[in-house]
């Protein structure tokens, strides 16, 4: 699993490569809770690359949100492969986050 | 010859040292090992596992079996009498594994009983149980649940859904339905999230295979999934199987998918049938 983070526009825009699973969640999270920590208000989650997340690395997506929401910032999630998107409808999370089909939706505030 | 002396010295140090360290470590890990044996056991306790568990109750037949891919995990299956006449089961899979899920499995369990023993509702089980995992939820941990209450003379099946995988109905005549589900979220997340209450109706004959995404998504060596194909085919041709034999019947075409690559997530599976 790799990250790469870039600015787009006002969001800080981490891009998710490979698998979210038991072995990978925690340093995800250690890596999500460092670029929060710099003090970020918007922040993408791209997840054109994600192929696959499983319930341990659903709970970092909602560690990040409490986070971020509790400075009155924002987190957005955008480009889910369907086979992810899936994942997020049957589990409820598409009720939980806001998600978008491209960068350019999910940043045009 | 002094100086290969000392260093013979220096290496016989370095090894009685090295020798100290693995045995520390060695009995850690064992005493680690053995704490998560007994925390299985004191896990397994929590999910009934004597069947039939209501001899005297003949219109319901159940059987349920959890295979943990760890020591302890996250999956759970439970089921009592409320009342004469109704009869609750639940399942549910806490995100994660290991000691952290186990450890809230157990709190979500033990929360389900003692609501259940006062609140009768399966809307407000289910409200309630919420509130209580998501707050003091710091690592924000949840569980996909589904619960049922079934009226053992209407065989009305009032029930709640929360994230999970939607159990199926096997009707007598062999089609199957999966349970609709309206749109939830997992227990623990959201404080204040209202959970809705659906019915179903169980004919006589009818079963309700409930399960965890662990039987779904067991993984051979190549990564492919066993799916929810090969588990509706499965029930489609063991029609008038029992529940424990049904159960079997998965359990057996699931072990020969896996063909022994390493189990990944625990596998949890439950059938109810309503009885003639």
């Amino acid at each position: 699993m790799e990250i790469n983070v870039l600015q787009y526009k006002d969001y800080t825009s981490v891009s998710i490569q490979g698998r979210v699973d038991t072995m990978t969640a925690g340093d995800f999270e250690n890596r999500l809770m460092e670029i929060l920590g710099d003090g970020v208000t918007k922040l993408l989650l791209d997840c054109s690359d994600l192929t696959y997340i499983s319930s341990s690395g659903l709970r970092v997506f909602l560690v990040a949100q409490k986070k971020i929401l509790a400075t009155g910032g924002i987190l957005r999630i955008c480009c889910l492969k369907p086979e992810i998107k899936d994942i997020f409808d049957i589990s409820g999370f598409s009720v939980i986050f806001s998600i978008f089909s491209d960068v350019e939706k999910a940043t045009s505030d | 010859m002094i100086e290969l002396h000392g260093a013979f010295s220096h290496m016989h140090e370095k090894l009685a040292d090295y020798i100290e360290d693995l045995k520390e470590t060695t009995s850690a890990k064992e005493k680690i090992e053995s704490e998560l044996r007994i925390a299985y056991e004191i896990q397994m306790s929590m999910i009934p596992h004597s069947f039939p568990p209501f001899p005297n109750l003949p219109q319901v037949e159940l059987y349920a079996k959890l295979n943990s891919a760890r020591e302890v995990g996250g999956d759970f299956y439970d089921f009592f009498r409320m009342d004469d006449d109704k009869f609750c089961f639940a399942a549910g899979d806490v995100s994660g594994k290991g000691v952290p899920a186990s450890l809230f499995m157990a709190v979500t369990r033990t929360l389900l009983r003692s609501i259940a023993d006062k609140v009768k509702s399966t809307r407000n089980i289910v409200n309630i149980l919420n509130k209580s995992l998501a707050l003091n939820n710091e690592s924000r941990m949840f569980v996909t649940f589904f619960m049922g209450i079934l009226d053992l003379k209407t065989g009305t099946v009032n029930y709640v859904n929360a994230g999970h995988i939607p159990p199926m109905l096997v009707r007598k005549n062999n089609g199957i339905d999966v349970f609709e589900v309206s749109k939830s979220i997992p227990l623990g997340i959201q404080e204040e999230f209202q959970y809705k209450e659906q019915t179903i109706n169980m004919g006589k004959g009818d079963k309700i295979f409930v399960y965890t995404d662990g039987v779904s998504e067991a993984e051979n060596i190549h990564q492919q999934l066993f799916g929810e194909k090969n588990m509706i085919n499965l029930i489609k041709q063991y029609p008038y199987q029992n529940p424990r034999q049904l159960i079997e019947s998965i359990e057996k075409a699931v072990e020969v998918h896996v063909a022994g690559y390493l189990q990944s997530d625990d596998i949890t599976m439950m059938v109810i049938a309503y009885n003639e």
